[in-house]
């Protein structure tokens, strides 16, 4: 017989037997399996397999363990709210090098900005508003975080807001958010799920332009000459460093901005130093609609244009009584917008343009 | 199975060893190992799942912040576990959410609740019945000697890991056993199946 030395176990040898545990405690299928076959030929011991087995649940309560996800949350905040307190400071080899900074901030703001500078690397050459006038938050008191790996990390912040700050990124945050906003510094690519908070707009300083949100999730890339935010979700104002201070006065109603929905961005070109506003790459679906609202029979096109700006949360602007006559027929699950678009025109015998962050529709109009 | 049981202490005390050395996989994987168990374990103190969360998560975070001083238990999982009743314990006194009586005692304070098993998952009815029958019994016990059933049992401790979870001689917690287990025969009398059950107790 088969694992006969179990037969001899008492009801407390079961409860501390690791395969029954298994079974009982873990509910591992495997060793159920076991357990069920070894019964099946020691009927006489069910009693007391079925006793330690009542014993171990009476002990158990309701499961209130945390997903792999929120331990791996958990795990992030711990590691990287305790960096700075490793190693005793003044073990540090960089001791002298952070005294040297901390007399140097004592000395003023000219004392700033010949430390802030430096860290930034040659991005400030444009001379922006320096960031002490824009965030006295982001100068005393931040964590500097670098991400030396070659993969992406995951920050999350004091509010529960998600970073990841792809390889090479720099993220600037104050240990304690201000009252009024919470705001982090960028230099490189990350990507930013904030967390809600109308009360306390989040805003992203690069060196360059500065991204304004309430809640939503966006990419930023930030590098020396150019500047970009792409938007999965929710609403976000981008503005050029010089216009932030303006900006941030209460009271304002002109806004020098540039406001993106999903699947638009913005970008900043040093040499023509504005922001352009565009559609991104490749546009996401924001909504998801029914699958068979993709397969048209005979439908007015403008009702396919309704569709796709539902879809994709991109505006489709186009003149309604050049399209009057026309209808499409086709089936376009599954395809990407672009593919959807370059589709549409073929039928329709019109074209498009990516205008604006906008869908322009042009089209001569179809026969009767 | 012992050598079960022993491989998984020794794989503790090798995350341990990594996380004093400044490796965060190593806390990592303390984490993954045990963060349920104590969120589980703290859940039996404070009826509070967010409060036994921070709790957890703060034990964390001081031995990682304290992972060059720390020493090496001699049992993780039992310096985990006797961390986090600590600390529900004075945080759940702070807080005024064990409010059993005047005594300042915190160990006199201390709120083992009573077991509720989750019937959902007990699938046999007999067995559900057996379950239902021992909890009873169990919850007659005075709470410190329910703690030591439940950690003797359901987390598998032996007597001087049990001791240093609840700060008392190993000796007290054979005694805390001991009567367990008189008044449990007591209520159970006349039940067939005891003479199945510890007749030979040895702890």
């Amino acid at each position: 017989m088969k694992n006969a030395h179990y037969r001899d176990y008492s009801v407390d040898d079961f409860t501390q037997d690791e395969l029954f545990r298994d079974w009982v405690i873990n509910r591992n299928s495997l060793s159920e399996v076991f357990w069920l076959e070894w019964l099946a030929e020691n009927v006489d011991c069910t009693d007391k397999v079925q006793l330690a087995r009542a014993f171990l649940l009476s002990l158990e309560e309701k499961d209130t363990g945390l997903s792999p996800m929120e331990l791996e949350d958990i795990f992030t905040r711990i590691v990287q709210d305790s960096q700075p307190i490793v190693i005793p400071f003044w073990q540090r080899p960089t001791f002298r090098v952070a005294a040297a900074i901390l007399l140097m901030l004592g000395m003023g703001y000219a004392a700033f900005t010949y430390v802030w500078k430096p860290n930034t690397g040659q991005l400030t050459h444009q001379a922006p508003a320096s960031l002490d006038d824009i965030s006295p938050a982001l100068v005393s008191d931040v964590v500097d975080i670098t991400n030396e790996t070659t993969q992406p990390r995951t920050l999350i912040l004091q509010d529960s807001s998600r970073i990841v700050l792809y390889p090479k990124g720099k993220l600037r945050y104050p240990k304690q958010f201000d009252k009024a906003k919470r705001e982090v510094y960028l230099t490189g690519q990350a990507f930013f799920s904030v967390k809600r908070n109308p009360k306390k707009p989040f805003w992203v300083y690069t060196d360059q332009i500065s991204t304004q949100v309430l809640g939503t999730s966006f990419l930023v890339t930030a590098d020396a000459s150019h500047a970009k935010v792409a938007v999965h979700s929710g609403r976000v104002s981008v503005y050029m460093r010089k216009d932030v201070q303006h900006e941030q006065k209460p009271g304002k109603h002109e806004s020098a901005g540039v406001v993106l929905t999903p699947n638009q961005q913005v970008l900043f070109s040093t040499t023509e130093k504005r922001l352009v506003k565009s559609v991104v790459e490749k546009p996401i679906v924001i909504q998801k609609v029914p699958v068979n609202d993709y397969i048209f029979d005979e439908a007015p096109v403008t009702e396919v244009f309704t569709l796709l700006e539902k879809t994709y949360g991109l505006p489709v602007v186009y003149d309604a009584s050049s399209l009057e006559n026309c209808y499409l027929t086709a089936n376009l699950t599954g395809e990407s917008l672009f593919d959807k678009l370059n589709l549409i025109c073929k039928i329709t015998r019109s074209s498009y343009e990516l205008v604006d962050g906008q869908i322009v529709i042009y089209s001569k109009g179809c026969e009767k | 199975m012992k050598t079960h049981v022993q491989t998984q202490a020794s794989l503790d005390l090798l995350y341990w060893q990594q996380l004093q050395g400044g490796s965060e996989l190593g806390l990592k994987k303390l984490i993954e190992r045990y963060f349920n168990a104590l969120q589980n374990y703290g859940y039996k103190f404070v009826r509070d799942e967010d409060f036994v969360k921070d709790c957890v998560q703060e034990v964390f975070i001081e031995i990682w912040s304290r992972r060059a001083r720390v020493s090496t238990p001699e049992s993780v999982r039992a310096y985990l576990l006797g961390s986090v009743r600590k600390r529900v314990l004075r945080e759940g006194f702070r807080q005024r959410i064990n409010r059993d009586d005047e005594s300042t005692d915190l160990e006199n304070d201390l709120t083992f609740v009573e077991f509720s098993p989750e019937w959902s998952v007990i699938e046999q009815e007999s067995l559900a019945e057996t379950t239902q029958r021992i909890s009873d019994s169990l919850n007659q016990l005075p709470k410190r000697q329910r703690e030591v059933i439940y950690l003797r049992y359901y987390q598998n401790l032996d007597r001087d890991e049990i001791a240093e979870i609840m700060g008392v001689n190993p000796q007290s917690v054979s005694n805390l056993l001991q009567a367990a287990f008189k008044t449990f025969r007591e209520n159970w009398a006349g039940a067939v199946l005891l003479a199945a059950w510890l007749g030979d107790v040895t702890f």
